[in-house]
């Protein structure tokens, strides 16, 4: 065979192995392969491949030891480039495609020696190389990438990123999934490194294949399980949302009923006065009284109309709570929904939600003590959903510092809330943020494309 | 002189308004004028494409059967961002928040007795009167910019930098008293403003007119507010060079 063919080879089956780990951990993510990142990591898969072999040639000489070692740098190094490429073109954590990186290996990996296995079981044997090597070696290697396809697919058609990604919830339950599939990649190194006697077999395989089941099924229902749990959390955070709303309402109804006492009042001496003929005294009250009701109840009925116009549920949960607390904390809450707000929005809603609460309790701690004001505007508009947030202030915010890492007036340990802001403001297309002063207020505003 | 507007359907109303604003406008001397008083929004629509802008609109926030007061604000806007919008409302607890903010509408008149609108109307075209006076020595140019379905026009001596920001292209605009956040490239700007501005680094373009110093040893271009930017090597040079 010329060294042209076997150089060729090599490189077809590391070709195979990179475009197989992309599709997998693509699949893994449910996004559709994105062409550009997967010709920079087909390069650099190969780049990184090449180099390990050669290395290893050069390091450990015709020794057949340790190559393991050398493969499990190999796949890291490969994750982390993989990791890297899909975290920029997907705009999903690093940590979330790194992981998905470190599985889609072992699983590939598996896949492969399967199917070496297999074909090696099941082949005719050959006596011209050619022809042995492209059973050898080409049809596995195909066969691998066919699997890892079928393999995305059906994750994909699944929706398994929505498991997957609540196993990243919490720091620790990260770390901890990251480890086990780390693991799980370094299975096969490490059991040929502490049995380097056992050559992989046909069964040897399968009992991977087996272990990758079962690894997969654990991952979804450990992943289904804590979807339940956090289903629960939010159930329980609706029903306290709830429980403020029957608090505006409650409120509303005590002071309908003194308004109702007022008026009966108020009533009867107009009687006398009519009685007598006063029609000055008469004319008086009418000036008195008729802002009288808008007075006292016009807020809180604005604040219910404004509420009830916000049909995207959780939004108005948001809301509810966020303006109970200002009642709370006796600052002026105002709260304007003109139109019906649907949902269909270019922003996640968890991410509209985060960004809004951001906004809405940065105003909150910015008030002053005394008279403190929040007005908040939600437009929907035919393309746009129209945000803005606005409070007074003591002193006057420095805008040139609100744009840089961690501004914040609280002192240390604050100012995540406007770097989360951002970072959400740039992950969403089409989004625009405009921050400002207009007649001693500080206004946030933010406009959400439709879809 | 910049034409006046007054759309309201109840004719009482505005007849009684377009008075109010005829002799207000001859009290105060500006330089303001014809008044139209309109029944229909379309009707308006027709005659703002007719006259110049910007213009000064008194607007019904209602119009029972036809479009709201927001929809034709918005409309207006559209071919006259810069126009001063007032609104006219029957009661006082309206949503003047979001007229403010999302349509920058100047003030509202509540109809009522004619001394208080006498009053309200005074105001506003005073502070109309103003706003055009402040802006009259810049005259200068416009920088257009476009987020979503809304054009702004920028003064652009407002400007005092832009900044790149993040992975996805987006853009952070420092004017004064302001920051704005979209999504678009600097090489659009750079093109868009012209010599007036400096790319003075990969991810910066400053207002030329704005700056106050150029640290070259701390590699900094330092504005007129105080604030930095960054300053490449190349720029360096190209500093050094002029």
């Amino acid at each position: 065979m010329s060294l042209a063919f076997r150089l060729g080879t090599v490189a077809f089956t590391m070709g195979m192995m990179v475009l197989a780990l992309y599709i997998l951990a693509a699949g893994i993510l449910g996004r559709k392969t994105h062409w550009k990142s997967l010709g920079i990591f087909l390069l650099c898969g190969e780049a990184a491949q090449w180099l390990t072999m050669l290395i290893y040639a050069f390091t450990a000489g015709t020794e057949n030891a340790a190559s393991d070692l050398y493969d499990t740098v190999c796949y890291t190094v490969m994750a982390l480039i993989l990791g890297f490429l899909l975290f920029k073109a997907c705009h999903i954590p690093f940590l979330h495609t790194f992981t998905a990186s470190v599985l889609s290996t072992f699983i590939t990996n598996t896949a492969n020696s399967l199917m070496v296995q297999m074909v090696e079981e099941y082949a005719p044997l050959f006596d011209r190389q050619h022809v042995l090597a492209f059973v050898r070696l080409y049809v596995p290697y195909t066969l691998t990438v066919v699997l890892a396809w079928l393999t995305a697919l059906i994750l994909k058609k699944s929706g398994f990123y929505r498991y997957f990604s609540a196993m990243f919830r919490s720091r620790g339950r990260a770390v901890l999934t990251l480890l086990v599939c780390y693991a799980l990649m370094c299975t096969m190194p490490v059991l040929q490194l502490i049995v380097p006697d056992v050559t992989p077999d046909a069964g040897y395989a399968t009992f991977f294949s087996a272990l990758i089941v079962a690894g997969l099924f654990f991952l979804q229902f450990a992943a289904m399980y804590t979807a339940g749990q956090d289903k629960i959390r939010a159930q329980e955070e609706t029903i306290l949302q709830q429980q403020a709303h029957m608090a505006l309402l409650e409120e509303l109804q005590q002071e309908i009923r003194a308004f109702r006492h007022d008026f009966t009042n108020l009533f009867s001496g107009l009687t006398l006065q009519a009685q007598e003929g006063d029609l000055d005294g008469i004319q008086d009250f009418m000036k008195r009284t008729s802002s009288y009701f808008d007075e006292k109840l016009g807020a809180e009925i604005a604040q219910m109309d404004g509420l009830n116009n916000i049909h995207l549920y959780p939004l108005r949960s948001l809301l509810t709570a966020k303006l109970a607390k200002m009642r709370q904390m006796h600052i002026k809450g105002v709260l304007e929904a003109l139109a019906p707000v649907q949902g269909n929005l270019g922003m996640d809603t968890d991410d509209l939600l985060r960004a809004l609460g951001v906004l809405l309790d940065n105003a909150i701690e910015a008030v002053p003590e005394q008279n403190g004001q929040v007005r908040v505007v939600v437009l929907q508009e035919e393309k746009k959903l129209y945000l803005a947030v606005a409070n007074n202030y003591e002193k006057a915010p420095d805008l040139a510092a609100v744009a840089k890492k961690g501004y914040t007036t609280k002192g240390s340990g604050h100012g995540t809330g406007l770097a989360s802001y951002r970072r959400i403001v740039a992950r969403c297309r089409g989004c625009a943020a405009r921050t400002y002063l207009k007649d001693g207020m500080f206004v946030q505003e933010l406009h959400i494309p439709a879809t | 002189m910049i034409p006046v507007y007054v759309c309201d359907d109840e004719p009482f109303i505005r007849e009684n308004l377009t008075q109010i604003v005829d002799s207000q406008i001859l009290i105060l001397d500006c330089d303001m004028g014809p008044v139209r008083a309109l029944e229909d929004p379309d009707e308006l629509l027709r005659a703002q494409r007719e006259a110049s802008v910007p213009a000064i609109y008194f607007l019904d926030i209602d119009f029972p059967g036809k479009m709201s007061g927001l929809v034709l604000a918005q409309k207006l806007r559209q071919y006259d961002p810069r126009g001063f919008i007032i609104f006219i409302t029957a009661h006082s607890d309206l949503a003047f928040e979001t007229f403010r903010l999302r349509l920058e509408a100047l003030d509202y008149i509540v109809k009522g007795s004619r001394g208080a609108m006498t009053g309200r109307v005074q105001k506003c075209l005073e502070s109309i009167q103003e706003r055009m006076q402040a802006q009259q020595p810049g005259q200068g140019s416009y920088c257009t910019v476009k987020i979503l379905d809304t054009v702004r026009h920028i003064p652009v001596e407002n400007i005092l930098y832009l900044e790149a920001v993040g992975i996805r292209h987006t853009l952070r605009m420092h004017l004064d008293d302001e920051l704005l956040e979209f999504n678009s490239s600097l090489g659009h700007f750079t093109q868009q403003l012209g010599d007036g501005f400096w790319r003075c680094h990969r991810s910066f373009l400053v207002n030329r007119s704005r700056i106050r110093a150029v640290h070259l040893k701390e590699q900094t271009v330092e504005l007129d507010n105080g604030e930095t930017c960054l300053l490449s090597r190349k720029a360096k040079s190209e500093y050094r060079a002029d």
